[in-house]
């Protein structure tokens, strides 16, 4: 793979990133529209009161909790896709399992929205968190709403995690090729990420999750072409020459640095 | 508390009083349509029988304060919680409005705040300067008049003596022309609730869910 046609394609993956057109900030234009309606009635809601929603005795519980369960479901189908692409190994999986995890970890946050919409006085939804308050009341763990809390921070560190740790080479793919704010932005996200041999083999031994046997059949990929050549003056040379063929099957972690 | 239904009219004195006495907003015909009559103590109406040999019914149902509530442990922020005197309390500052409790109560007695409460004027200068007007947002069901209940314990210290049997009176049994409710200490067996509880009549309100209501109703005498 030459050096123009790797740069070539890593411009292509980027464009829709560095450039933006009309039809963006017409999408954006149409979903803030939504937005700014949904908060405006979110706020006719706090305001005039729940009578509003139409719920009444005795179905107390309406389609906020079941947007709710919809979203976690949504979200559900994300980690599902994303799981049996990694756990089958298929070799095509990383855009799909990209795509996949992204919608598990946005569809979540907007699942963990509609409980505190649900709220009869939501500006007091931090009662169900549980913090060491003045008075020392700690919210009642027997309540399945404060287990909902709970699972809702756990699936969401853990989705989010599973999401940022494998794009941190992307984002500093993205960091070397911009100028300005966005560089300081994806400077950040990117933690300091050089491409080094050592950050590649800490990188997948944290994305193997402790899984060790299933991972150790687990092929680990060579950074790619573009990424290598961008973000990594320390990498060595020799390296390079194992991403034409971007699999290799033999790495384990003591050797995955060298063998590549 | 017991509640004699063969002495019960189905007068309705009991939620008027309850109403007036612990501040409890009325919705108006088009809410109460939608099932949001906020009644913290109702009189249910059954028919029985086919036309012309009908027998009418009443039974006031108010909150059970049960001793093993369904409403209590799902509440996440102990807005509904027992007391120390047994009393299924309901903590309107705290309560953030999850409408949990009411949806697990089985005997449909929690009301929630869908508005905020108003009152036509001059009704708002009878509110009861004892309980507190509760906001939009929050549950509240029957107390037992637990200011009552707090008030004579109250008189009862200051007069150094023990709350003796009669000392406290909800407003709907002070209300009942027929004196089919009673309220006492169901933990002194010599009180008239306890002797009432333990009569052959008795029974509870959907006794087979194991909530060990506390409100005891003796059962109408079929006439032979």
């Amino acid at each position: 793979m030459s050096e123009a046609y790797s740069r070539k394609l890593s411009d292509d993956l980027l464009r829709p990133l560095l450039e933006t057109s009309w039809r963006f900030y017409l999408i954006v234009a149409f979903l803030g529209t939504i937005v700014l309606m949904g908060l405006g009635t979110w706020g006719y809601q706090m305001y005039m009161g729940f009578g509003m929603t139409g719920i009444n005795n005795p179905i107390y519980w309406a389609f906020y909790i079941t947007n709710f369960v919809f979203w976690i479901g949504i979200s559900h189908a994300g980690t599902l896709i994303s799981a049996i692409l990694r756990l089958v190994n298929a070799g095509w999986r990383r855009p799909v399992t990209r795509c996949a995890e992204v919608i598990t970890a946005f569809a979540l946050m907007i699942g963990a929205m509609f409980p505190i919409i649900h709220l009869g006085r939501p500006w007091l939804f931090f009662w169900l968190v549980p913090y060491p308050s003045s008075r020392m009341i700690w919210p009642n763990f027997r309540s399945p709403l404060v287990w909902d809390f709970f699972a809702i921070t756990t699936y969401l560190t853990g989705s989010v995690l599973f999401l940022v740790l494998p794009m941190i080479p992307d984002f500093a793919l993205v960091r070397d090729r911009t100028t300005g704010m966005r560089h300081r932005i994806y400077g950040a996200l990117a933690l300091g990420w050089q491409g080094t041999p050592k950050q590649w083999h800490r990188r997948w031994r944290r994305c193997r999750c402790g899984t060790r046997r299933c991972s150790a059949r687990t092929s680990w990929r060579a950074p790619s072409s573009a990424a290598s050549r961008d973000s990594s003056s320390r990498w060595p040379r020799s390296a390079n020459s194992c991403t034409s063929k971007s699999i290799c099957t033999r790495c384990t972690s003591r050797t995955s640095a060298s063998c590549c | 508390m017991a509640v004699d239904l063969d002495k019960c009219t189905g007068c309705g004195a009991c939620v008027t009083a309850c109403h007036a006495e612990n501040n409890i907003p009325t919705v108006g015909p088009e809410q109460a349509a939608r099932g949001r009559a906020m009644h913290w103590l109702r009189v249910e109406r059954y028919w029985e029988g086919d036309f012309p040999d009908v027998q009418l019914k009443f039974r006031p149902v108010m909150c059970q304060q049960c001793d093993a509530a369904p409403c209590e442990p799902v509440c996440p922020t102990y807005a509904s919680h027992h007391t120390a005197d047994g009393l299924n309390a309901q903590v309107y500052n705290r309560c953030i409005g999850t409408r949990y409790c009411a949806n697990a109560c089985p005997y449909n007695v929690r009301y929630y705040d869908f508005f905020n409460p108003q009152w036509p004027r001059p009704l708002h200068l009878q509110l009861n300067p004892d309980v507190s007007v509760r906001e939009v947002g929050v549950m509240e069901k029957c107390t037992f008049c637990v200011q009552r209940i707090n008030a004579a314990s109250i008189t009862a210290k200051a007069e150094k003596r023990e709350m003796k049997d009669g000392d406290v009176q909800p407003a709907c049994v002070q209300s009942c022309s027929a004196r089919a409710m009673v309220f006492g200490d169901l933990n002194d067996p010599d009180s008239e609730v306890s002797r009432l509880s333990r009569s052959p009549r008795g029974g509870k309100l959907l006794d087979d869910l194991g909530t060990l209501p506390k409100i005891t109703y003796l059962a109408r005498q079929t006439q032979v």
